[in-house]
């Protein structure tokens, strides 16, 4: 009983086996002849064409962005320099201080709106670099909340490395970029 | 006892008719001859290719050599020294003297389509082990090209080729950014007409038919997913602060993704069906750029946490986080090998950035390029290949390299600024 179970199975395995063995022993297909006569070759195959010619650009519906001009007309607001940040840092430096005391009193007597837009230089990763610039946006935020901003009136956006001021490789470049830029928006 | 037996047979028997019917490989590698071992390599097998005759035989035989070159494991044989002329019957000895193992000949026909038909000779048996005939629109030369050597690859060394697999990638144009396509050697590049001020690298769904990625679009940052059968982008997230998108988990139900919503960026998990948020880190600091495990059950991420940018890893909500990277003091971009064992990221070595690979443990750390700044990097479904961004000659492009670092090749055209590269998983 149990040597002819075995036998079954060892029977089902080679069969299994059998199954997937590919086929391609020499049918004597070789050479010229062979090539012209194709009806002989097996395992024919199309090509198949997933993905291929139909993703055209167009099919696609484009989101066209455009930059609106908002805020405030020319002359009605004082300009706030961009503050700038040490290599792969976000704390706020000294330097930094006098603009941003100057931005949060006007903020707080006019009750205007401010985006901060965070910025780092060339160095970093791509991705890396985006969520600094977020980081040195939220810190400056921090900064100013912490003046008595309400942080309603204050929005951050990083652009990571993709918004340089300057665009050659060396450190009085670097040094420009690596910024936090404000734009009042109302 | 006798019917304890009974079990034990049984089952094993089940399980090995189970293993044949359904892996291909345990019955395959049982009657197939392996040319070549690919988990170690002794030497480069020597095969030639014969240009096949007929239109187009020229275009397709050179994308097949150059598909095969890549890869390090074949020897090409110089065409001057053959013997035999295309059109003439395969003859072994005509290629034995000249220590070629295996030889491909064919011809090309057009008949509306194009039809290719190719013969792969076993030098040492003198017989034919792959004879088969591929149909293809005129428009899918190239793809027809890639399919004979994705087949010849896996005849020699019995694994699937990626010989038809696609990167995607991000190029910036007049301060646009615009999401691309090409074949994996650069062949065949094509604008996907997706816009944004800035695009990041785009992570595909495990089959292949989506492009998850993040967009920058009137000020606000939104998580995009493209189907390309349904041929429709898709906003899938948004919020205030930075969205960044990682990998999916297997399924494609769940990505991991960084976002800034609660104040500074830290790791969620998004489900899309349920579009359920679940936060995994909160720090005071930076945490970005989550790279799923391929089982699902490890994120490898990068934190500021230690006061530099490092990589860690933790599991699938949120615990057991461990530091893997400690030499240099910016290490970003993490990335896993589709067999789980090795993630490759993008470190700083000497004021520039460099791709390493690091097993997930911490061990093995290996430094793969030294030219210029490298980042991006993003493994093809074998795990044999790396494709990442490079500035090395200039403005950024994309490179492929073997995995061990050789034959680091510019795949994009001088001229466009492209990155964010990643690799199809099909």
């Amino acid at each position: 009983m149990r040597k002819i179970l075995i036998l079954l199975i060892v029977g089902l395995i080679a069969f299994g086996c059998a199954q997937k063995k590919i086929v391609k022993s020499g049918v004597g297909v070789e050479g010229e002849e062979a090539i012209k006569t194709s009806e002989q070759i097996e395992g024919e195959e199309a090509v198949k064409e997933i993905q291929e010619a139909e993703i055209a650009g167009q099919d696609i519906a484009k989101v066209e962005t455009e930059e609106l001009p908002e805020g405030y007309k020319e002359g009605e607001i004082p300009s706030f320099d961009d503050i700038y940040f040490d290599f792969d840092r976000y704390e706020i430096k000294e330097s930094a201080k006098p603009t941003l005391k100057k931005l949060s009193s006007w903020l707080i007597d006019t009750g205007a709106k401010v985006l901060i837009e965070g910025h780092c230089d060339e160095r970093g990763t791509n991705e890396y670099n985006l969520a600094l610039g977020d980081r040195r946006a939220v810190a400056v935020k921090e900064y100013l909340t912490a003046s008595g901003v309400a942080p309603s009136k204050i929005e951050t956006l990083s652009y990571g490395e993709e918004r340089p001021v300057c665009t050659e490789s060396n450190e009085a470049c670097w040094s420009k970029n690596r910024r936090a830029h404000f734009v009042i928006t109302k | 006892m006798e019917n304890k037996t009974f079990n034990h047979i049984c089952r094993a028997g089940i399980f090995l008719i189970l293993l044949c019917l359904q892996l291909a490989l345990p019955c395959r590698s049982a009657e197939a001859k392996v040319y070549i071992d690919i988990t170690s390599p002794q030497k480069q097998l020597p095969i030639a290719i014969q240009e096949l005759t007929g239109p187009y035989g020229k275009e397709i035989s050179e994308i097949i050599k150059k598909d095969l070159d890549f890869t390090g494991l074949f020897f090409l044989l110089d065409e001057k020294a053959f013997i035999e002329k295309p059109e003439q019957a395969f003859s072994r000895e005509n290629w034995s003297v000249l220590g070629a193992e295996v030889v491909l000949k064919g011809s090309v026909r057009v008949d509306k389509k194009v039809i290719a038909s190719i013969y792969l000779y076993d030098v040492f048996e003198g017989r034919a082990v792959l004879k088969k005939r591929y149909k293809a629109e005129k428009t899918m030369i190239v793809p027809l090209a890639h399919s004979i050597a994705n087949d010849i690859y896996k005849e020699i060394t019995g694994h699937k080729g990626v010989f038809r697999t696609k990167i995607a990638f991000v190029v910036e144009s007049k301060g646009v950014h615009e999401l691309y396509l090409m074949d994996w050697d650069g062949g065949r590049m094509k604008n996907l007409g997706i816009r944004a001020r800035t695009l990041l690298t785009p992570h595909w769904s495990e089959d292949g038919t989506k492009l998850l990625y993040s967009a920058e679009r009137q000020k606000r940052w939104g998580i995009y997913l493209l189907d390309f059968l349904k041929k429709r982008e898709m906003l899938i997230f948004s919020s205030k602060g930075t969205n960044i998108a990682g990998d999916f988990f297997p399924g494609g139900n769940e990505f991991a993704l960084s976002s800034s919503k609660a104040g500074t960026a830290d790791i969620y998990v998004y489900n899309i069906p349920k579009s359920r948020l679940t936060r995994l880190t909160s720090e005071r600091g930076i945490e970005v750029s989550p790279a799923v495990s391929p089982d699902g059950l490890t994120i490898a991420f990068v934190s500021d946490r230690g006061g530099s940018p490092q990589i860690y890893t933790m599991d699938k909500i949120g615990y057991n986080k461990a530091r893997i990277t400690f030499n240099g003091s910016y290490n970003t971009s993490p990335t896993w090998s589709p067999k789980g064992d090795v993630i490759a990221f993008s470190g700083r070595y000497k004021g520039r950035n460099q791709i390493f690979i690091v097993k997930p443990d911490g061990s093995g750390l290996t430094m793969l390029t030294e030219e210029g700044n490298n980042e991006d990097p993003s493994f093809s479904p074998d795990g044999r290949f790396i494709v990442f961004t490079s500035d090395r000659d200039g403005e950024k492009g994309i490179y492929i390299m073997r995995a061990n670092g050789e034959a680091q090749t510019r795949i994009t055209p001088r001229g466009i600024k492209a990155f964010g590269p990643r690799w199809s998983p099909k």
